[in-house]
């Protein structure tokens, strides 16, 4: 049996603090040159698939961290304060 | 500060439990578990060490002092109508129509498609319960859930006001979250009836409060302040911090408010507005039949036996719960007959004779009287069909001239003012009279889509063949949010 093409899929669904999500996905296929090896193959798609799904979840990303910074950055100090110790000790994150 | 630790990010929060209001689900059947009147803390994954500190913070499991994460009224709260399965959203609705997320960003998105029904409204408060960062060493979202149409209704107005108090950021104000007994009307055995309810009440702290006031009155008088009260803008607190101290970046002036007008109120005595004064003065006169001088000091009286004190302090859900009781009032004042297209249902028969048809006559011209409506001139050599053709002519007058009265004083209620006074009626013709009530209900009906287009919270329309009874409710309860805690009655 001769392999002359492979697919990959792959996604990635990004959890939103208001109990939604964001889904990101992409799907590539590549014809195989004569000998190529389909594993090598399938993993070089897979680590183009992933970064390309990450390239296109990034601003959301960011985004959601952003709004997830400020959220620390306005509580009030003392609130701050106690939070930051716990990162400290180790016992928060 | 700590360099390469939080310099690089904040600590940032997850979601790590709900506030729930009823029992734990009983393990057999499908009922709901019972109402509680506090909070039942379920904490994600049954984390034991968030249960204890929340148990230790609040052992009554009531006042929970919260902040909240985010800057706005909206998005702090969502509500929505929303119809699951077992473990599945089915739709998300705005009552009209269906919302659905954005696959790229996560936004809901309107799809402009009709609300297929099956759904039921569900609010979703966010918040950051300090007791939980302290006791569990845990930083992160509480979501305090409700089904209740009532506490939807009421955390929407009370965060968008705070909103507006604070300047528009939610941010950094110590909430104070709690149940609270409030008496409300729900349908029983087809027929409603008046039952207490432990609602969800957020206002912030007396702490927050009186610094704000002070604030205000400092601001008001004008004098220089020995002490500067100033808000930090990262997190909204108010410090005392001597002038020299500030860094003009790091910090902004209270805004001053003007003189001569009360500054921030407390959140238990938000005052009435002008509208609902007017409207309760409105309510009053027709209720008391006094002269305007006596109304004030008869309303006075009322909201003393209604609400424990006086219409000049009065708050603006004490004048709520007092102009819903003059329009219960109202209502139950009104006679509620229907048009009777037909004539009565004991008629005269062919053969019947004709005293009888006359008495059947004399007894519609005393209703019409009673009402102001001039009757027919019938003389007394009139024949059977034509007495019976009179009667049932008056009788109809009179059903649709009560039913034009009736709608009159539906649209009242909801700003519709009809072409012409009832008065005008009094001696036109059937059709005259049935056309001008179906008129005086489509404007109800119009009014109630308009009242509806601005209002912030979501309440279905009801179907376009509804009785207007159903409309005026829903009118009632998006304009008055009548009878707090009174579900819409279809």
């Amino acid at each position: 049996m001769q392999i002359k093409t492979v697919t990959v899929g792959y996604s990635r669904t990004i959890g939103l603090p208001n109990y939604g999500s964001a889904r990101f996905s992409v799907e590539y296929g590549a014809e195989l040159a004569p000998g190529e090896d389909p594993a090598a193959a399938t993993r070089a798609l897979h680590r183009e698939a992933r970064e390309e799904v990450k390239r296109q979840a990034l601003p959301l990303v960011r985004q959601v961290n952003q709004k997830l910074d400020e959220v620390f950055e306005h509580l009030p100090e003392a609130v701050q304060a106690e939070i930051l110790r716990l990162v400290e000790e180790g016992k928060a994150s | 500060m700590i360099q390469g630790l939080t310099t690089n990010r904040a600590p940032r929060p997850t979601r790590i439990g709900v506030l729930r209001k009823g029992e734990r689900k009983p393990a057999q059947g499908n009922r709901p578990g019972r109402d509680l009147d506090r909070f039942r803390f379920d904490p994600e994954a049954g984390d034991p060490a968030l249960l204890e500190a929340f148990a230790a913070a609040y052992p009554d499991g009531n006042d929970i002092e919260v902040y909240l994460p985010y800057q706005t009224a909206d998005e702090n709260f969502e509500a929505w109508q929303e119809e699951w399965t077992a473990s599945q959203l089915k739709h998300r609705c705005d009552g009209v129509h269906v919302y659905e997320r954005d696959q790229r960003t996560g936004e809901l998105h309107d799809t402009g498609r009709p609300c297929p029904g099956g759904c039921k409204q569900v609010g979703r408060l966010t918040v950051i319960v300090p007791a939980l960062i302290s006791g569990a060493s845990r930083f992160g979202f509480v979501t305090v859930l409700t089904t209740s149409i009532y506490d939807i209704a009421e955390l929407s107005q009370a965060l968008a006001y705070y909103e507006m108090l604070a300047g528009g950021d939610l941010r950094g104000i110590p909430f104070v979250l709690s149940r609270r007994e409030r008496e409300v009307s729900v349908p029983m055995n087809g027929k409603r009836a008046r039952v207490t309810k432990h609602l969800i009440f957020i206002e912030p702290s007396q702490r927050w409060v009186s610094n704000r006031l002070e604030a205000a009155r400092r601001a008001a008088l004008a004098a220089p302040p020995e002490v500067k009260l100033l808000v930090d803008s990262r997190t909204g607190e108010i410090h005392d911090a001597p002038a020299d101290d500030v860094e003009e970046a790091d910090y902004r002036e209270v805004p001053p408010v003007p003189v001569g007008q009360p500054a921030v109120q407390d959140h238990q005595t938000r005052p009435m507005t002008p509208f609902q004064r007017q409207k309760l003065l409105e309510l009053a006169e027709e209720y008391f039949e006094a002269v305007p001088d006596e109304t004030e000091n008869l309303l006075d009286d009322l909201f003393i036996e209604q609400v424990g004190r006086g219409i000049s302090v009065a708050t603006y859900n004490e004048a709520r719960e007092v102009t819903a009781y003059l329009l219960r009032e109202k209502r139950n004042r009104r006679p509620v007959e229907q048009p009777q297209p037909e004539p009565p249902a004991e008629q005269p028969q062919p053969n019947g004779d004709l005293s009888r048809a006359w008495q059947f006559w004399s007894s519609a011209v005393s209703q019409a009287k009673a009402l102001g409506l001039t009757p027919e001139a019938l003389d007394g050599a009139a024949t059977y069909d034509e007495i019976k053709a009179a009667t049932s002519n008056l009788s109809s007058r009179v059903a649709w001239f009560q039913r034009y009265k009736q709608l009159a004083g539906y649209g009242d209620e909801l700003g519709v003012t009809p072409d012409e006074d009832e008065g005008a009626f009094l001696e036109v013709p059937l059709d005259a009279l049935r056309q001008a009530a179906e008129v005086l209900a489509r404007d109800i009906r119009a009014a109630v889509c308009e009242i509806h287009a601005h209002a912030e919270t979501p309440l279905a329309l009801p179907a376009e063949d509804a009785k207007i009874e159903v409309w005026v409710e829903v009118g009632r309860q998006l304009l008055y949010g009548h009878e707090p805690g009174e579900p819409v009655p279809f």
